[in-house]
This record gives C-alpha cells, structure tokens and sequence, in this order.
C-alpha cells in the first residue's frame, strides 16, 4: 500500500503543464503531490501551482523561451536541473511523469527526470501522448525515437497515447480549442485513474509489488480505459453499465485491445456504498471477455471522496506489441525489435510480427500490379495505413 | 466522301466495363445512337490493358452484342478509343506565324502553321502527342479567342498538348484494330477530354470548370477555361481502391466491399443513424461493423485522391478559378460523399452529371458512367464531318495517331466545341 501524499505526479513540457493544470482543479487530485517542469515560462505561469512547485528549465540559457520543437535543446535545458529535480522528489514512492512527445521539452526532458528516479530509486511509470498523425514525421519520429530508445529502457511502464485516438470519440464538429481542452482533460483522468490503480486496496488487493512485477523492464506499451458512473445522472450501478463504459473510452481503443492484450490491470473505486458483490460482478463480466493466455489483476478501493460516483478502469498491458499499427520508418523499429530479441530469450514472451515497413503493408487487390507512386508514397497502400489510423473492425461481438 | 449516315463507333476500354456505342451521323449537326454493347471488363486494371488476350474476348462480346443491336457495325467509317494511363501527362505548346498577306488579314494557313509549330516540344523519345487543344491565341501580343480574319502581323497559339508513351498507347490501338477494324481509321482520344466534350457546355468552358471522372480504376480530369484547355491529366487511383481500402482494413472480401459501396447501404445508414453495419454469414454468425469504419477509410481515400488531383494542378500552374464549379462524372461519382469531399478540397461547388443531349436508342445511358463514351462518339461525329471533301485523304492523315482535324475548312480542337450546339 503507498500512502497517497508520496506519491508524485510529473507534468514535462507544454502537455504536461497544461495536464498538471487540469489535475490542479480535478476533485480526488488533493492528494497528489504535482510538480510542473517546462522550459517555456507562459505554460508553467498557467498550470496554477505555486512556485516551490515548479521548475523553469534552462531558464539562464533559453530565457523562458521554450525549445522550440528542439530535442537537443530540450536535453540540454534539463540536464543542469537534475539536482533541483531530484530535491523534489525526495520522498516520493512512485512517480507518475506525463506529457506530450514530439516536441523538444519532453521528449528531450523526461528521459532525464527519469534517470534521475531511477539514480534515487524511485519507480517511474510514464503517460504520454504521440503526435497525430498530420503534424508529420518528424514529430513523429523524435516521438518514436524518445519512446524506443530512451524512455522505455528507465520507464518502469509507459502508457502511450496517440492523439488521434484522444480525438476518435469526439464529434467531429467539436471546435479545436475544445476539443483540446478535452484531450488534455482525458490525459489527466487517465493520470487521476492511473495514480488510483497504484493506490488500490482496500476491498481487494492489487499490489504495488504485482503491478511492478508485471510492468518492470520488460518492454510494454499500455491502452489505459476509464469509464465514470456518476449514480445521480445515471442511475444505480449496474456491472454491466460500468463495464460498458469503460468500453467506449476513446482511449482504450475497443474490446479487442482487453482480448489481445498480455496483461490487464482492472480496477474499481467507489464511495463507501460500494459493495464486494459489486466488485466481484464488475470483474467477473470482464474476465469473461479477455483472452485465454492474458495475465489478469484486480483491485478496488473505496473512498470517501467518491461517494455517488463509480470509476472502473482498466490498464491493458502489450509486451513488444504496439497498440497501433505501425507507421513508415522502418529502421529504428527493427533495431529495437532485435535488440529485444536477444533479451528476451527465456521464451516466456510472445513475439508478435509487426508490419515493420512500407513492405509488409497490404496492397489487397492491387498487389501485382504497377505501384502508382505520388511525393514518395505508394498510393495503392490504403490510406488509413499509410497515415496511422486505428479502424475498429467490430470484430469482437459483446452480445 | 462523306454523307450523312455515316456510321461511327466509340469504344472505351475500362476497368468496370467496356462499351462500344454505334452512332449514325445525322444531318443536323448530331449524332444518333443506333445500336450499342456493354459487358464487364476483363485484363484491365487501373485503366491499362494487362491481359490482351482476355481483354480481347470481352471486346469482342461487346461487338457482338452492339452489332445485334443495330447490324450496321460492318460500315462505320470512324471508331474512336478513349486511351488512360499510360503515363500520359500534359503540356503547353507555345507556336509563332508571322502574317505575310499584303494585307496581314490572318487566314487558316497561319491559324494552321502557329498551332503545328505548338507541338514542336521537346518529347522523350518513347512519347508521342496524342491529341491537342488550342487554350488561346495571342495576335500581336493581346489575347483573342478566335483570330480568323482580324489584322495583325504576328500570331501566337497557346497549345495544350496531351502526350503519353507511344507503346502503350498503341496496345489501346491494336486490341481495336485486332478485333475488325483492320481497315477502318482508328482515331484516339484521352478520356477526360471526350468526357468534357460529352457534357460540359458552352457556358461553363468559358465560365471556367473542373472536369473530374472518377472511373473504377482510374481518375481523370481536365480544366477548361475561355474555351480552351488549360490542364488534363490522369491519377491512377479508382473507385475499387475504396472497396481494396475497405477489404484490407475491415478484414472483408472484396466482393462484399463492392457491393455495399454500389448498393448504397452506407448512404442510408448514414441517414438513419444507424451506428453499425450488420453483415450476416461468416463463422461467427455474423459480424457487426461501426459505421464510423467506413466512413472513415472510405473519406480518407477520397479526400487524399482528389487533394493529390489538386497538387497535381498547382504544380502545372492551372489557376483553380472555376467560375462554373466542379463536374464530377464517371462510376465513382454516384457514390454520395464523392461530390461533397471534392466541393471541400476545391472549395466550388460540385454536380454530379449525366449525358444530356443523348439521342437515338439511348436507354440506360444516361448514366455518368458512359459520358465518355458518349463525348468519344460526338467526336468521332465530328471528326468524320469535318474531314469533308476529299475525306480520304484526311482519314489517312488522321490515321497517324495526331489529333488534326485540318482541311481548309477548320480548326483544332477547339472550335468543333464552338461549332456545337449543347
């Protein structure tokens, strides 16, 4: 069990502030510890913490500026803050780091907050948003590459989010600036959801040491679902209602991730009217639609300050598999895929194929025929693939 | 020599379908349809012949069936292919004459000489012109349309040059003449532009208009503006890469694609807000896909087709002003997000159109589907007209796969539309 004031939430660069901010006004947050790190003085003036609690990074050398979508930059405006990062998280027993890849602070700063945990032995488990798919590659690349080569060999886990699945559940007349406020307020529930996993266990046990044993080392990217009952707009609690809720989180990208995942981590948190035969009907329906070989943990916790309201959430955890499928640079990911070979040899994973590059992408009907070629993509790859995008095929009947 | 009942063909080669439509020529100006085939095609994928042999077979049902259904196949005096693919891209032709006459009146001697002079470009060897259209003349360096006896000394035609690689445009070519047509003149003609000669009027070739045929395998379009050709070209990606998108991504067969994208299902579900597809059969009993799925493939495909037609015309400095908005034709503009997406990307408005003017035996044919093979067969009409006397020599001329419709009589292209009533 982790005491709830020790346990630290991290926000790194312009998403993490702005998922810090949120985090600030959120009900069930108090008893977080939040700590807001960015090189950009603007976003760390509004993410609403006070200044004990906040590092500008590099402020000598980039004045407040921000990096620029710079990675080096971003290194180098965190390296000199190692010693003031590591006295704010003194204490802690688990860190919680979020933020947005693909520009320069975070993905050039949160490999370093994390070495720093891991210097003060402080276990680590990251939430981060991928670019979308339109901002480019080159977001996507140093996405990536912060993600393969650095993040995931400290992490204790890494929750990735791509953007584009933040944006699926959302009505596409949505304005933009809304529709960002949402994506931030969906990262910081998962934040919220996330702290509350590791904190369970009052009415079952899940244990820290069990989620880290699942979790440590091994190379795992997580689907995070949370779905909310709030019993005065919506009726008593019904298992099925909450497990169907936790369904339609954008975030989870359907049944098929629970089914095709190696690990997940259910968990249930409720006021004091929650009972053990809720929790026990809740689990029951969702083991039932999980895969014969996935490892599965459940915890509840119950507590005051959810009173009238209900939170089941479920992390999915996927050894070496990605949950989407992958996009066009095909070397770096083959360099991980055999690095990873040579650890893993005790044979207790399960090596997925991945479609690696534009080779092993479908032509379908097309495929001997004369590619048509335009700006150096080949357009008979359909177009969904070729721009990352998640198609729920329905495949998995819940009835 | 040429006489009124003549007959002429038009035959389009196409991924979906090949017709052969047969047109008599009639005396005021027309043509009437007597007799017509259509059979489903076989060895042509995005446009390009790729089994001769089973292409030929089809072809030849399609003949038959079109001769027992009029029996005059035996004397057309003109068929036209529509050709696509083939790398065919375009160009513009800029070609000088001076006006020599004592009285520097410009005369069909000099409109003839600038435009010959258009088409001296410099070409890959493998590539030869296939047609051409005249976008505007410049008589001593202001614009005119038509420059027929006004005074100038200097006369510029602004050509548009269609050109593609001669081998595979002659497979187009030798699939005709292999399946009857030894003897009879062979005339090609790059298919948007016998698409936009089918349907788009007068008006709106002066207004300025965006054709699109967005056919089964291939996207073709053409910009007109002030009665000229300002850009054509051609885009390899089709109606049945929306149903291959579909198959690959929903784990479907393709023939289920096809079907649900031609039945319109998708079109009612979207109406009836429906949020899932149902599709009976399979292992399972069944499977039950989100409508959202669709749609998205389907509008991402469609969206970067006619974004990459775009690009395609920026990059040959079309100006995209269509004061007549976008005409959308071919099989694929039936589908019902096809004419809203390209309204987006153009930012104009888009219709969906029909062959118009069809006369004679035209059941069935006003469909946007045959607009090409209704434009190929006016111009087949046409060029058989103005060939006048002394047509067998002009025939002969035509012959060499260069789009020249010359006697003393006429002009280009061009003015063929102008002398047609839409």
């Amino acid at each position: 069990m982790i005491e709830n004031s020790k346990f630290c939430v991290i926000g790194v660069g312009g998403a993490g502030c702005r998922i810090i901010s949120h985090l600030v006004r959120e009900p069930g947050a108090e008893y977080l510890k939040l700590i807001a790190i960015d090189t950009d003085r603007n976003g760390l003036a509004e993410c609403g913490l006070d200044e004990e609690h906040t590092i500008l990074a590099g402020e000598k050398w980039r004045n407040g500026r921000g990096t620029g979508g710079r990675v080096i930059d971003g290194q180098s405006a965190f390296s000199p803050e190692r010693r003031r990062i590591e006295e704010m998280i003194k204490g802690s027993q688990m860190l919680i780091i979020c933020g947005g890849l693909g520009g320069g602070t975070a993905s050039g700063g949160i490999p370093i907050v994390l070495s720093c945990a891991s210097n003060m032995q402080i276990p680590a488990v990251t939430v981060l948003s991928q670019p979308f798919a339109v901002e480019g590659l080159q977001r996507q690349r140093i996405s990536e590459q912060a993600m393969n080569n650095e993040i995931i060999r400290i992490a204790d886990a890494a929750i990735l989010i791509p953007n584009d699945l933040l944006f699926a559940g959302l009505d596409p007349a949505t304005p933009l600036a809304e529709a960002f406020q949402l994506a931030d307020r969906e990262m910081a529930r998962s934040v919220l959801a996330l702290s509350t996993i590791l904190c369970a266990g009052n009415l079952l046990n899940a244990d820290f040491s069990d989620f880290s044993a699942l979790l440590r080392r091994k190379k795992s990217h997580c689907a995070l679902g949370i779905g909310v009952i709030d019993t005065a707009n919506e009726g008593s609690f019904t298992a099925e209602k909450a497990f169907e809720k936790l369904l339609e989180s954008p975030l989870l990208g359907g049944a098929s991730t629970l089914c095709d995942a190696d690990a997940v981590i259910f968990t249930l948190t409720g006021g004091p009217e929650l009972s053990l035969s809720d929790a026990r009907s809740v689990f029951a329906i969702s083991t039932s639609h999980i895969g014969k070989k996935t490892s599965v943990l459940v915890g509840a916790a119950v507590d005051e300050k959810w009173r009238g309201k209900f939170q089941y959430t479920a992390l999915a955890v996927n050894y070496e598999k990605e949950a989407l499928p992958a996009g066009s640079q095909g070397t770096e990911r083959k360099k991980s895929k055999r690095q990873s070979r040579l650890e893993l040899s005790d044979g207790d994973m399960i090596q997925q194929t991945l479609p690696l590059s534009e080779n092993e992408f479908s032509r379908g009907i097309m495929e001997k025929t004369t590619p048509v070629r335009w700006n150096g993509e080949e357009l008979d790859i359909p177009t969904f693939l070729r721009k990352n995008q998640v198609i729920d095929t329905g495949k998995d009947q819940l009835s | 020599m040429f006489s009124s009942n003549d007959i002429v063909c038009a035959i389009e080669l196409g991924t979906s379908k090949i017709s052969v439509l047969i047109g008599k020529v009639s005396p005021d100006d027309a043509v009437d349809i007597v007799g017509r085939g259509c059979v489903q095609s076989q060895g042509i994928i995005k446009g390009e012949i790729t089994d001769a042999k089973s292409t030929e077979t089809a072809l030849n049902k399609a003949l038959e069936e079109a001769e027992s259904s009029c029996g005059e196949l035996m004397n057309c005096k003109l068929v036209t292919v529509l050709v696509t693919g083939c790398a065919i891209d375009s160009q513009s032709g800029v070609g000088n004459s001076v006006i020599k006459n004592p009285q520097r009146t410009v005369t069909m001697n000099e409109i003839i000489e600038s435009e010959d002079n258009a088409e001296i470009i410099n070409l890959a060897s493998e590539r030869e012109i296939i047609n051409k259209s005249t976008s505007y003349y410049l008589l001593d360096n202001r614009r005119v349309s038509n420059p027929e006896n006004m005074t100038g000394s200097r006369l510029e035609a602004h050509v548009h040059l269609v050109h593609g690689i001669s081998s595979r445009i002659s497979n187009f070519i030798r699939m005709v003449q292999n399946c009857g047509f030894e003897n009879t003149p062979v005339e090609i003609i790059f298919s948007p532009l016998a698409a936009s000669y089918g349907i788009v009027t007068r008006t709106e070739r002066e207004n300025g208009v965006l054709l699109i045929d967005f056919g089964m395998g291939c996207t073709e379009y053409a910009v007109e503006f002030n009665n000229g050709t300002t850009g054509s070209g051609v885009l390899q990606i089709g109606f049945d890469h929306i149903a291959n998108d579909l198959a690959i991504g929903l784990e479907l067969p393709i023939d289920t694609c096809r079907r649900l994208l031609e039945s319109g299902e998708l079109a009612k579900a979207r109406e009836e807000n429906r949020e899932t597809i149902d599709l009976p059969g399979g292992l399972n009993g069944g499977r039950r896909i989100p409508l959202a799925s669709f749609e998205t493939i389907i509008d991402m495909r469609l969206r970067e087709t006619f974004e990459i037609i775009r690009a395609k015309l920026i990059a040959a400095n079309v100006p995209l002003t269509f004061g007549a908005g976008v005409i959308a034709t071919g099989g694929g503009s039936l589908y019902h997000r096809s004419t809203e997406i390209i309204a987006e990307v153009f930012n104009a408005h888009c219709q969906c159109r029909v062959p118009a003017d069809l006369r004679g035996a035209f059941t069935g044919l006003n469909s946007p589907k045959f607009s090409a093979s209704w434009g190929a067969l006016k111009y087949a009409a046409d060029c058989l007209r103005r060939s006048g006397p002394g047509s067998d020599n002009a025939l002969d001329r035509i012959v060499n796969g260069i789009n020249r419709l010359f006697d003393n009589s006429k002009v280009g292209w061009r003015n063929i539309g102008k002398s047609m009533k839409f």
